[in-house]
């Protein structure tokens, strides 16, 4: 199955942060003023290397971002990785056991958590319904394309 | 149905390889791997151990494959239902010990047999047979791009929506959700995209990027979705895949 | 020839040959399973990030010694008794040096008696770890006991012949006797990871020393 593939597989992070450092993606400094936290995902920070990525663009768009404890390399999985995302037969223990990071979220304070990874989307969704966190999700793509300064790519 | 204990031991010696039996003899039972699990932080029970989930496998090795109903039930719920690969225990364990491996190997056992929990199978049957986990047709997909490119060029009239691109840049693959449920992600994709200047396709083969067969633990079904992605990426000559988010 | 030359002759020979004889062909069986069934124990090999990953958890510069500091001091604790008594102890030096000639450093008996009581004390928190946490007990099986006592018993009768407790020639006996069992286990019992925790840790370090998330 292993093979050395004709292209590079990357992450959209990775394209985004590279575009932003090379400044093709302009994204309006601060635009967000809420306190924000960012889900780091196991595939794309713990295993991906984005890490760095991950706050440049956050660091960017938002203007009080909140880092979770766990974070970064450390963090706690959504719940819904590995499949759980699909697997109703195990969902009441994926909610009981989300509560390591519910408390990690609450801890930080944000009313808004950014995720990377469609996974984690639903994972932190259902994390913060069941801990009745006062907290939106949104999808990182969604949360910079809404910054993006338009006219500036030309 | 009879448990076919053939198949278990066939997938098992499959399956045996240096690190497995490396990790399966030096794991010291010390328990530092709990610190790093989310299921034992939020319910400290010994099965949330992290190194507990090597259980069922040394139960299967000890038995050469020959075990009972319950005990690959059990196996099941240890290695699907407490487990979400997301080796942060590994980054506790003092022998760097990779359960979420482990796991994975333990995993091809129930699916050789059929065992596979139903949500994660019929996700993988439908990515298998409709090209994607939600059964999205075609046409669906297409009109799904079309309708949200108008959107964007509401906003940026130059906006352009390539589909099936040969030779350019980035080729940007989905999760099958983007498209039905979620097509206002596919506007900011559009927007993004279009806003940094990226040389970017969209294809219309082997657009989702999402491996159940991984999760699953079912090598032969990973090997025909991950190939259905790299065909697109070599057929369209791109130079990097972009996956889903 | 008696007990005490058979035991401190031929013994320590035989024990020396199973744990180095051991350790080489198990790390031939290694390599070999892993050229042949495991490629990516060779193709994913990074040598920075084995080193450092190496590096890091012999000395407590990681998540787990912030985490789980007694365990980690324990660990340290035991290893260092272990190792530093058990090569360089006076009594040993002098045992090396008239057996095989070989000649280094020697540490003096009361550091001996420090480091040895420190290690027991380990061996004793370990134990006691193993019947008080549930999720530890939970986990802990017969070999788990087994490891702990092959360690403790040479260093235990170390202890007791050192300071005369017992009979002098009986406890020194069970002391070789012990010390034999141990260094002649190694291979075959998950002490091995005398050998595999290198092994292990390179290639979890090199796989995730790519993936930027640093010395693991």
């Amino acid at each position: 199955m292993k093979r050395t593939l004709p292209f590079d597989v990357v992450s959209p992070m990775t394209v985004m942060a590279e575009a932003f450092r090379e400044g093709r993606l302009k994204l309006k400094k601060h635009h967000y003023t809420e306190p924000v936290t960012f889900q780091d995902s196991c595939n794309f920070v713990r295993n991906g290397g984005n890490f760095k990525d991950a706050r440049l663009l956050m660091g960017q768009v938002a203007g009080d971002f909140r880092e979770m404890h766990p974070g970064g390399v450390h963090t706690y999985c959504c719940g819904s990785g590995g499949g759980h995302g699909l697997m109703s037969e195990y969902k009441k223990l994926r909610l009981a056991t989300a509560k390591a990071k519910a408390e990690a979220i609450r801890r930080t304070g944000a009313k808004v958590v950014v995720v990377a990874c469609h996974n984690c989307e639903d994972g932190i969704r259902d994390c913060v319904k069941e801990y009745g966190l006062d907290c939106e999700v949104h999808l990182l793509s969604n949360y910079l394309a809404e910054a993006v300064e338009l006219g500036g790519a030309s | 149905m009879a448990l076919d204990t053939i198949k278990i031991s066939e997938t098992l010696a499959a399956k045996w390889g240096a690190r497995l039996g490396m990790w399966l003899e030096i794991c010291a039972r010390c328990g530092l791997c709990a610190k790093g699990c989310h299921f034992f932080q939020s319910d400290p029970r010994p099965e949330h151990v992290p190194a507990y989930r090597l259980k069922p496998l040394r139960q299967v090795l000890a038995a050469k494959g020959n075990i009972s109903e319950a005990d690959m039930a059990a196996l099941v719920d240890t290695v699907y239902g407490t487990c979400t690969m997301c080796q942060r225990c590994t980054m506790y364990c003092p022998h760097g010990i990779n359960i979420a491996f482990m796991v994975r190997a333990t995993r091809a056992l129930a699916v050789s047999v059929g065992l596979t929990p139903k949500g994660l199978a019929s996700g993988l049957a439908n990515a298998l047979e409709m090209g994607n986990n939600l059964s999205i047709t075609a046409e669906e997909y297409q009109e799904t791009l079309d309708w949200q490119l108008e959107e964007v060029q509401e906003e940026m009239p130059e906006a352009a929506c390539p589909v099936d691109q040969e030779g350019v840049r980035s080729m940007v693959t989905f999760h099958p959700r983007d498209i039905k449920f979620y097509p206002g992600n596919l506007y900011s994709y559009l927007k993004l995209y279009n806003a940094m200047g990226e040389d970017f396709t969209f294809t219309s083969q082997g657009w989702d990027s999402t491996n159940i067969g991984l999760f699953a633990g079912d090598d032969a079904a990973a090997g025909t979705l991950a190939g259905r992605v790299v065909a697109a990426g070599e057929r369209l000559k791109v130079q990097r895949v972009v996956t889903a988010e | 020839m008696n007990v005490y030359d058979l035991a401190t002759g031929p013994l320590v020979w035989l024990a020396f040959a199973l744990c180095l004889g051991g350790l080489s062909v198990r790390t031939a069986l290694f390599l070999r399973l892993a050229r042949e069934r495991d490629k990516p124990v060779f193709t994913g090999f990074e040598p920075r990030w084995a080193g450092l990953s190496i590096l890091h958890w012999l000395l407590p510069l990681n998540v787990t010694a912030l985490e789980s500091p007694w365990v980690t001091l324990a660990g340290f604790l035991f290893h260092a008794g272990l190792l530093l008594v058990g090569f360089l102890g006076l009594g040993h030096a002098v045992f090396w040096n008239q057996a095989w000639g070989l000649n280094w450093w020697s540490i003096p008996d009361g550091l001996s008696d420090v480091l040895t009581l420190a290690s027991l004390a380990a061996v004793l928190f370990f134990a006691l770890r193993r019947l008080v946490r549930p999720e530890v007990k939970a986990l802990t099986s017969a070999g788990d006991w087994l490891a702990l006592a092959l360690a403790a018993a040479p260093m235990l009768t170390g202890y007791l012949t050192a300071h005369g407790y017992g009979d002098p020639e009986t406890m020194f006996l069970i002391h070789v006797c012990s010390g034999c069992a141990l260094i002649a286990a190694i291979p075959f019992t998950r002490l091995s990871h005398a050998l595999f925790f290198f092994l292990s840790r390179a290639v979890t370090g090199s796989d995730f020393g790519k993936r930027q998330v640093g010395a693991w």
